[in-house]
């Protein structure tokens, strides 16, 4: 009786151990793979005109990737998927900065032509 | 001598400033979210304030953000300060986007008053040149196709072109558009451009699909597809109505090439 009770808790506190252990590997690959996938859209929009009137904001979620790698480095996961969750934040603002950037030359535009 | 303390200094206070602009990232205590919390508070109410622009906010945004600082306020309570302290700075960031897009949406707004009077001067001028006789733009007419420079267009809101919660032409919206194929018929060269729109969301896939449903219609009437191109623009660009101007459900039927 003793020996199967052992082993029962034996097998629960393996079980347990397993399950923190691939729970915190699907974590890791979670925050990597939106920190590649913030790398890729940052990628894009260094390439395009954004880097005219959203350079702040570049700046700021470069210094996010950084943060998110260093706390992997450091186990912190969950910390590092809120960094990198917030960076992912930052895009909409870049978008938003974009279609104000777009509405400001259009609006110019035809100020231009009303005074022809 | 002097030089090397001199470096050093300055070396060490460069490092104290990395190291406290990369503690603004880690700083995730207690302190911190109230700050930010409180910082968040600020901008909505300045926001709210703001009566310049708070008819043209994205309420998509807004009120994304006023949950976010709700749940950020309960994780605090929780005293979950990680998670207090993403609630709250998400927020902030979905504030300023959101103030942002009512900027972009206002001088949109401007763009289209400018636009206005730019046309009507231009019409003035106009007045001398030959206008075509009615029975020529018979067509046109008849699909109460509204001129503006060279360009055709006109828009109808949803409920008059399509049934209820569906996106299969209504009766009305059938003649409607059967007047559109007549004119497009008439001029084998011109070439229309459908804009669908949307009222409270910017829900820019639900107007593109409405302005697809539309090319499908014109293409199965023998409308060649590649006169047609389908766009489209969520509830960025305002109508200008009798009330001012406002967002509203319809689609905007832009045709070009007409001599």
């Amino acid at each position: 009786m003793k020996i199967k009770t052992a082993i029962f808790i034996l097998l629960i506190f393996t079980v347990s151990l397993s399950s923190r252990y691939l729970s915190a590997q699907d974590q890791v690959r979670e925050v990597r793979n939106l920190t590649t996938i913030v790398e890729k859209k940052l990628g894009k929009i260094k390439n395009s005109d954004a880097v005219n009137y959203a350079q702040e904001e570049i700046n700021i979620i470069e210094g996010y990737i950084k943060e998110t790698k260093r706390l992997i480095k450091e186990e912190k996961y969950q910390r590092a998927y809120y960094v990198i969750s917030i960076a992912i934040s930052y895009f909409n603002l870049v978008s938003a900065k974009s279609s104000l950037n777009e509405s400001k030359t259009e609006l110019n535009k035809i100020k231009e032509k009303l005074n022809e | 001598m002097n030089k090397l303390i001199k470096y050093r200094l300055i070396s060490i206070l460069s490092l104290m400033l990395i190291f406290i602009s990369t503690g603004n990232l880690l700083a995730w205590d207690e302190d911190s979210c109230k700050k930010i919390i409180e910082k968040a508070d600020n901008a909505i109410s300045d926001i709210d304030n703001n009566f310049e622009i708070k008819e043209f906010l994205p309420y998509d945004y807004y009120s994304e953000a006023v949950i976010n600082i709700r749940m950020s306020r309960w994780e605090l309570d929780n005293e979950e300060y990680e998670l207090a302290f993403f609630y709250a700075s998400t927020a902030l960031i979905k504030i300023e986007t959101a103030r942002i897009y009512a900027e972009a949406r206002k001088l949109e707004r401007d763009r289209l008053i400018y636009e206005k009077n730019y046309y009507r001067k231009k019409k003035k001028e106009e007045t001398a040149e030959p206008v075509k006789t009615p029975t020529d733009m018979n067509e046109i007419i008849e699909a109460n196709l509204l001129k503006k420079g060279n360009i055709y267009r006109i828009e109808i809101i949803d409920r008059n072109l399509f049934e209820k919660r569906r996106l299969s032409l209504s009766k009305r919206g059938l003649k409607s558009m059967e007047k559109i194929i007549r004119v497009l018929e008439k001029y084998s060269n011109s070439k229309l451009r459908i804009v669908g729109h949307t009222s409270f969301t910017d829900y820019r896939k639900f107007s593109e699909r409405k302005s697809k449903r539309l090319k499908k219609f014109f293409v199965a009437n023998n409308i060649n597809g590649d006169r047609i191109t389908a766009i489209g623009a969520g509830n960025r660009i305002v109508m200008d109505t009798a009330v001012g101007f406002r967002r509203i459900d319809r689609i905007e039927l832009i045709i070009t090439g007409i001599e």
